[in-house]
């Protein structure tokens, strides 16, 4: 039995850990090794803007039909976890001496699907505790780096599925949608504890501000994509101005949102008085699918020779409405050490919003065998850059970049390939703090392209 | 306080298994949860002309410790304890002991961890230090427990003479405890 949930465990840290694998990189050495950036019309410039949908994604762009990721990093993740033996596996079994949780949580973050060329090294120091009747000190040494200053969390906004079809540029169909995110920050006098080996105070409150939503539904969407302007290249180019837009019709199916301290409150003196529990959430959830709302896209890309620019914004004004919500308080109560749940209001009307998402991309191919390009995307929680080259030489290409994610630290990105005919194997190395570390990991990844 | 360091201990345990072969050391000042209830001092009165002896023991003490110390296992423990005797007249000498169990009714039955002796001579008042040296035990299963009693005995011996009057006073009572494995 533990064997089977540490595998749904496994996939089900895969399937949480996508959203930051993804804002990272793909599953194509090419990009890994560009530092993340996409110099070909695929991949986050036609997911983000709209225009791209009438670019043509040339051949001589540079991209692959599809990339296949050879996953070198899960050989050895199942050579040092025998997956008949996970459920003995120190790595998850809280109960083992060796366990922990961040070398967990690392996993998590950094999905082993490539092979790892330096780990983000583990902290391993004392964590000291002075105790007195009126003090409580932690001292978390090095490991206090793991402490968030701002406020941490997780989100995303994904089209899951979709189908549309059309004719002369003009689209109509179903887009599925999904948001979430949620997120945590200490307060002041917790963080000083946590991470300045603050003493605790007596009368004094630590909490945690949770703050989180989920909402799913599809939109039935009317687009266009079209090319405005036509270069000197005329039709044999793609020079010119490309516009595309999209118009949804937001249907919620269901959106949950939560938010409120968790903590306590400290009494006189802070170890000789019983602390007084703090937990007062506001749970709104809708009671019938349905919440509606009207939003779009737009976008515009500009081809000029051999240089190539686009925007794309996500999600403009999509707020959805939801006619009937129930608005409940959740409430810590300290006698019977309870929770006690409250219905503030019922069918009343509450509002969402699907974050405003986008990227702006460029790229320069110098006809020297040499591509620069970057890009700026947002897909929900935080910017991310990226700066990448490729030269290629014959049948080997070089490549390099550099970029700045989520976490605003920067991250280099190299490696090379060699094309034979209509198949590519590539290598690409990155730099990354997916880790609860302060010190980068670098991981190899290897695809094979299909050309 | 479970509570409180039950909340803060939970956090604080995160990361010292979060640390791999780090430690989680607890530094306990023991001495704080004595000094409100006065009985970090013992007063003597021998009031007599003869060399006479008494021994005078605090009510145990008690201290709440973080209540994941009931789950493990002990690496080791050191204890640190100052006092000093504070006497206004007499002369004569005072052996001073710090017991620990983990029930009040057996403080004072097991072997003192810490002993100082300190002899009043001289012209007096006087003040005389007792800086016992610090106690390491290793693997001592009376601190693998979430409550501790603590109890401070002070042996006194009167010369003959004036009487033997004054105070011994805790200045310094500290545990450095230290876990090697986890705490939850």
């Amino acid at each position: 039995m533990r064997v089977g949930a540490v595998a749904v465990a496994l996939v089900v840290f895969a399937a949480a850990s996508a959203r930051p694998a993804r804002a990272q990189f793909s599953f194509d050495a090419r990009r890994i090794g560009m530092g993340g950036v996409s110099l070909s019309r695929d991949g986050n410039v036609r997911r983000f803007n709209p225009a791209y949908g009438a670019v043509k994604n040339r051949r001589d762009v540079g991209g692959p039909k599809f990339s296949i990721p050879v996953p070198l990093g899960l050989i050895k993740f199942f050579h040092d976890h025998p997956i008949n033996q996970l459920g003995h596996d120190s790595t998850f079994d809280p109960h083992s001496p060796a366990f922990n949780p961040v070398a967990l949580l690392n996993t998590v973050f950094n999905p082993p699907i490539f092979y790892e060329v330096k780990a983000a090294p583990t902290p391993t120091n004392d964590v000291e505790f002075t105790i007195g009747r009126n003090a409580f000190v932690i001292d978390l040494g090095a490991a206090n780096v793991l402490i968030p200053e701002e406020e941490f969390g997780l989100g995303s906004t994904s089209r899951p599925a979709g189908v549309q079809f059309g004719v002369a540029g003009f689209k109509i169909g179903v887009m599925g949608f999904m948001q979430y995110d949620v997120g945590f920050t200490l307060d002041s006098a917790l963080r000083a504890v946590l991470r300045d080996a603050d003493s605790v105070r007596p009368a004094t409150t630590y909490s945690v501000l949770g703050d989180g939503v989920v909402q799913a539904g599809f939109a039935p969407t009317l687009g266009y994509a079209g090319r405005l302007t036509k270069g000197a290249g005329g039709d044999d180019s793609d020079d010119g101005v490309y516009l595309g837009a999209a118009v949804h019709w937001y249907m919620g199916a269901t959106y949950a949102r939560g938010r409120g301290p968790a903590g306590f409150t400290t009494g006189t003196p802070v170890l000789g008085a019983v602390p007084a529990g703090l937990l007062d959430d506001t749970v709104y959830t809708s009671n019938k699918p349905f919440g509606q709302g009207v939003g779009g896209d737009v976008g515009i890309v500009w081809i000029s020779g051999p240089f190539e620019a686009g925007v794309g914004v996500n999600d403009i004004g999509a707020e959805l409405t939801w006619k009937d919500t129930k608005v409940q308080r959740v409430l810590y109560v300290a006698a019977g050490d309870s929770l006690r749940t409250t219905l503030l209001q019922n069918h009343v009307e509450s509002t969402t919003k699907l974050p405003i998402t986008y990227i702006a991309n460029a790229a320069l191919r110098m006809g020297t065998g040499t591509t620069v390009g970057g890009d700026v995307v947002n897909s929900g929680r935080g910017t991310v850059i990226h700066v990448g080259a490729e030269q290629r030489m014959g049948p080997f290409a070089l490549r390099g970049g550099v970029s700045r994610d989520q976490r605003k630290k920067m991250q280099f990105g190299w490696g090379g390939g060699l094309r034979l005919g209509p198949i590519g194997l590539d290598v690409g190395f990155w730099t990354h703090s997916n880790s609860f570390a302060t010190q980068r990991g670098i991981t190899m990844a290897t695809s094979i392209s299909v050309y | 306080m479970r509570a409180t360091a039950s909340a803060l201990i939970v956090v604080g345990a995160l990361f010292s298994a979060a640390c791999g072969e780090g430690r989680a050391i607890f530094n306990v000042d023991v001495l704080s949860f004595i000094q409100p209830s006065g009985k970090d001092t013992i007063r003597y009165n021998l009031a007599t002309a003869l060399a006479v002896s008494a021994d005078s023991f605090i009510t145990p003490q008690k201290v709440s410790l973080p209540p994941g110390l009931g789950k493990s296992s002990v690496d080791s423990v050191s204890v640190t304890a100052a006092a000093v005797i504070e006497n206004t007249t007499g002369t004569g000498s005072l052996q001073f002991q710090v017991y620990f169990a983990k029930d009040s009714a057996n403080v004072y039955t097991t072997t003192p961890y810490i002993t100082a002796n300190g002899t009043i001579s001289g012209t007096q008042p006087s003040t005389v230090p007792l800086l016992p040296p610090t106690s390491v035990a290793l693997s001592d299963s009376v601190f693998n427990t979430d409550v501790l009693w603590v109890g401070v005995h002070a042996g006194i011996s009167k010369n003959a003479g004036a009487d033997l009057v004054g105070r011994v006073r805790l200045t310094t009572l500290s545990l450095r405890v230290v876990l090697k494995d986890k705490i939850f």
